[in-house]
């Protein structure tokens, strides 16, 4: 355990104060020394653990999986919400109190058991027993969800946060977990802008509704756990977890430079900690990120990269999450990917937060992306990064399975290379599951891609 | 001016095929079986593509492998992707050629190319076999046909019977079913070319095919699916003399600019 523990870039007193809970709630999750070696392997292999600040970021995703495994039996109130949550609502879930632990326990299984473990399988096939049966298109996120509490990794919830503004089957699978360990469920949900080329704007009745019910769930909140949530509540969480949202931009911009100073394996880390906004996450990730950041620096400042600095540069959606080896073949066939198409655009930062109360504004924030907009918004959103930072090509992966992802890339990847004059590639991708993908088939789809974005490149130099 | 010999092997899921290059003329190729020992049978196709042209393995200046097996090829001095050696063998072969479909054992694949035969877009089956040579060869078992009968006997249907493409198990199932409740062997497997015919041509319309189309691949020997495919598309398809051998070719020209580069 020592050895993983450096890993996760703690020092000898907080080995030290961790140590018996690690091991109380590795043993509840089943994870074993044969387990915690091979996780040790596998961060050496896959991330970049010679840098303190992802030491630091892997141990605060593998704290914040041991915080959610204990929480009930540290006596904790727990409320789960959504992935990918109402960023500034769900910090301020996770930092109101201390008798209160929030989270989005989907991602601890697709990071912590599956990047770091590959110990996820076994979750997902627990959904699949009774409730999200195999091969009927479920969303492995959603199994992750319910498989977790299933198999007895995460305790019961007293409340169930679900998000349903573009996915039907996250509120139905958390009607199950409701209606199974008999917790009241709040709905955040929406439907998709009627404007749909009106993007980043978005309709003022759909902020009003997703307001209403944000402060209906606040109230839900107070009921269950009995602590005043109020305007000062959520100010102060999207306040704490906008200092992580900072450093993420800054080292975002770092991997626009050449050579490209962080593996985009390792920045999955930070982009999905900062997302899913544990507490872990608001309260350590800042100082974690500022390590980081001056790490990639120093590495910027000595033209040091993890790929040749004339790699065609890509922008991608939904790389892997779960099985960090298909990640792995995206820099393994020489591409640099530079840039998420769900980052923040610059329409989008220099939108006018013209709405004075901070639930309005958070509201206005979460449906302002894409994903939460339409189909449009999708395609004008990865038209406006894809040529700002000038790629030469696009992975869109194709989700199959996700209500969300699964309905433009074909009409993006015929719009951005119509406009654009850059290769976009779609292959049929799970990033949350690796049973019916795997490294070696996206390899075969992602190595011809290369060959031509790497010829491309010549003829234009 | 004499530039040496060099070597194209295809190491592909279902077969291993091998193209004899010099100064711009095939001199032999072969195509063997690739089995379970990828590494060996990309020795034994290239060996024999050498005895036919009176060649011994160490005359061989440059070698390039492609296909599944590549990376396992003893005797490779480089690797490229299928998709990348296809489009220069169908572009060697056809000056004109803007497309090509190719269709092997295990993916089918739609390839744009420019005018000095480079990849300008590429589609790919998924993670489904009901797209590939695969798809027939179960059928044809099933049907009791040798893969050689399966074009000029869908030829003589009448009246193609619908099939399933999604899913190569299914489809088999379906044939089965319809077997048994009297439908003429020809008539399934016409449906069957049908049914890869109507996938395919999804997969090439993806990519705005351009005249010329090339078909390569071991399908691409089936008369019945070069037919369905052409009815599906609306246009000829050009086919090479030997099209089974397109990616290797590819893969030896490949090999001979290495020599030229120095």
């Amino acid at each position: 355990m020592r050895e993983f523990m450096l890993l996760c870039g703690m020092d000898e007193a907080e080995m030290r104060l961790e140590l018996p809970r690690f091991n109380k709630a590795f043993a509840i999750a089943g994870l074993n020394q044969a387990d915690i070696k091979q996780a040790e392997a596998r961060l050496n292999r896959y991330f970049d653990v010679k840098l303190m600040g992802m030491r630091k970021l892997i141990g605060i995703w593998v704290k914040e999986f041991v915080d959610a495994v204990l929480a009930k039996q540290e006596g904790k109130k727990i409320i789960y919400y959504s992935y990918p949550p109402v960023s500034g609502f769900a910090a301020s879930m996770a930092i109101m109190s201390p008798d209160v632990y929030a989270i989005a326990p989907e991602l601890l299984v697709e990071i912590v058991l599956g990047a770091f473990f590959d110990k996820m399988t076994p979750v997902l096939e627990e959904a699949e027993k009774e409730w999200l049966g195999p091969g009927l298109g479920h969303c492995p996120l959603l199994q992750a969800r319910l498989g977790g509490l299933l198999k007895s990794i995460f305790p019961a919830p007293d409340l169930v946060v679900s998000m349903g503004v573009s996915c039907d089957q996250a509120p139905e699978t958390d009607e199950i977990i409701a209606a199974l360990y008999d917790a009241p469920l709040a709905y955040l949900d929406s439907r998709s802008d009627s404007q749909g080329d009106n993007w980043p704007l978005v309709e003022k009745w759909r902020i009003d509704y997703l307001v209403a019910e944000i402060r209906d769930t606040a109230r839900m909140i107070e009921k269950v756990t009995g602590i005043e949530f109020n305007e000062d509540t959520i100010n102060y969480g999207n306040k704490e977890a906008g200092k992580m949202r900072e450093y993420q931009m800054k080292i975002l911009a770092l991997r626009k430079k050449e050579p490209q100073p962080l593996s985009i394996k390792d920045a999955q880390v930070l982009g999905e900690l900062r997302t899913t906004c544990g507490l872990r996450a608001v309260k350590e990730g800042p100082n974690a990120c500022s390590i980081l950041l001056e790490e990639l620096e120093r590495r910027v400042a000595h033209g040091e990269g993890v790929l040749p600095k004339d790699a065609p540069r890509i922008a991608i959606v939904m790389p892997d999450y779960g099985d960090v080896a298909q990640t792995e073949v995206i820099e393994n066939v020489g591409l640099n990917a530079i840039l998420y198409l769900t980052e923040p655009t610059r329409a989008e930062t220099e939108k006018a937060w013209a709405y004075g109360s901070v639930w309005e504004q958070i509201a206005d924030l979460t449906l302002t992306g894409a994903s939460r907009h339409s189909s449009q918004a999708y395609i004008s959103k990865f038209m406006g990064l894809a040529k700002e930072y000038n790629v030469d090509g696009v992975i869109l992966n194709s989700l199959s399975k996700c209500r969300e992802y699964a309905i433009y890339p074909l009409k993006a990847k015929e719009v951005i290379e119509r406009e654009l004059g850059i290769p976009v590639i779609a292959p049929e991708h799970d990033p949350w599951d690796n049973r019916e993908f795997t490294a070696d088939i996206f390899r075969s789809r992602i190595e011809p891609f290369a060959e031509m974005l790497r010829e491309r490149k010549k003829l234009k130099s | 001016m004499k530039e040496g010999i060099f070597a194209g092997v295809d190491v592909g899921a279902g077969t291993a095929k091998a193209v004899i290059l010099s100064n711009d003329k095939i001199l032999a190729y072969a195509v063997t079986p690739t089995g379970f020992d990828a590494a060996a049978a990309a020795l034994r196709v290239t060996r024999r593509a050498l005895r036919r042209a009176g060649l011994k393995l160490s005359e061989v200046k440059y070698a390039v492998s492609t296909g599944y097996g590549r990376e396992i090829v003893p005797f490779s001095n480089r690797t490229v992707t299928e998709i990348t050696c296809h489009a220069r063998g169908a572009s060697f072969l056809f000056p004109e050629c803007r497309t090509v479909i190719d269709i092997g054992c295990q993916d089918s694949k739609a390839i744009r190319l420019d005018e000095r035969g480079r990849v300008m877009q590429f589609v790919m089956n998924d993670k489904c076999a009901a797209g590939t040579g695969r798809f027939i060869e179960v059928i044809a078992h099933t049907l009791r046909l040798k893969i050689e009968e399966i074009g000029p006997v869908a030829l003589t249907s009448q009246s193609p019977c619908a099939i399933s493409s999604t899913c190569t198990v299914f489809a088999e199932s379906e044939v089965v079913s319809l077997r048994g409740r009297g439908r003429k062997r020809e008539d399934l497997i016409a449906g069957v070319l049908q049914a890869l015919a109507k996938r395919v041509s999804i997969q090439a319309n993806s990519v705005r095919p351009a005249p010329v189309v090339v078909f390569t691949g071991g399908v691409a020997k089936n008369i019945g699916m070069k037919q369905a495919l052409e009815k599906e598309l609306g246009f000829k398809l050009s086919l090479p003399e030997e099209p089974q051998v397109v990616g290797a070719l590819g893969a030896a020209l490949f090999a001979q600019d290495e020599s030229r580069k120095e």
